[in-house]
């Protein structure tokens, strides 16, 4: 029986939420209660306001956004590129592509109703960080959804409506109600915040923490 | 004719709307990397 819940919100785009992903994996693999651990995973929206259908290069976005030139935003993530390496993650960058982000959590929300959603936000964050993959694009979505197990027709019916949509706000609504203003965050037995991709160390020391006051209190 | 002057809106008084108090203990250190708006600590 699970006595540890986990909810991570994060975004398919964001490179410290696939290094926050590894290291609590990490931290799992020597949590003597894994096996009573259930990892909830929820939508944030780094850039909401990212016009939809607008993609352009994530070495752009950034340079526009910290208004430096793209030659400089590229030195900036090599840091960021060389820890995801020490967690056996290829980032590529230089080949990502910034797209509103909604249709790819209205797929994560479908994926999660077949128990797919943790595979799906792993094959979203890969794909987006690692292999240049345009996760805004109709076809890319089902196809990547379909590497996960989630049948087709039902990804392209999604994407044809609006379907999720609600969910994914209501995730996001979540997240504000509980002071979240970064991802990744993760939250223990709905009672204790860890906020960003901490050390591998420090998620096993609050999963021993949380799962004490849930033995304690339960 | 006359014409009435354009309404004004008032400036949105942000005390309305304060940044929400976590109700969660915080564990962790506080320097983690995260992204937020749209941009992510490199």
């Amino acid at each position: 029986m699970s006595s540890l819940r986990i909810d991570i919100w994060s975004d398919v785009v964001c490179p410290w939420c696939y290094i926050g992903k590894r290291r609590l994996e990490s931290a799992l693999a020597r949590f003597e209660h894994a096996d009573e651990v259930d990892v909830h995973w929820h939508s944030f929206q780094l850039d909401p306001s990212h016009p939809k259908g607008h993609r352009e290069p994530v070495f752009d976005t950034l340079a526009k956004k910290v208004g430096a030139p793209p030659a400089q935003v590229r030195q900036m993530t090599g840091q960021v590129t060389e820890l995801a390496a020490a967690e056996g993650l290829t980032y590529a960058l230089d080949r990502a592509i910034s797209v509103n982000t909604i249709d790819a959590h209205r797929v994560s929300h479908l994926a999660a109703k077949h128990g797919l959603g943790g595979q799906m936000h792993e094959r979203l964050l890969g794909a987006h960080l690692g292999e240049g993959e345009i996760v805004d694009d109709p076809d890319t979505l089902v196809r990547l959804a379909a590497e996960v197990g989630v049948p087709e027709d039902e990804t392209r019916k999604v994407l044809a409506s609006d379907a999720y949509a609600d969910a994914v706000q209501a995730d996001i609504r979540e997240a504000r109600g509980l002071g979240i203003t970064g991802v990744p965050f993760f939250v223990l037995n709905r009672a204790y915040g860890v906020s960003g991709a901490q050390p591998a160390d420090t998620f096993l020391s609050a999963l021993r923490t949380a799962r004490a006051g849930a033995v304690t209190t339960g | 004719m006359t014409t009435l002057p354009d309404p004004v809106e008032p400036a949105p008084d942000d005390s309305l709307d304060p940044a929400p108090v976590s109700p969660l203990v915080t564990l962790g250190e506080n320097t983690a990397p995260v992204c937020a708006d749209g941009v992510c600590a490199l």
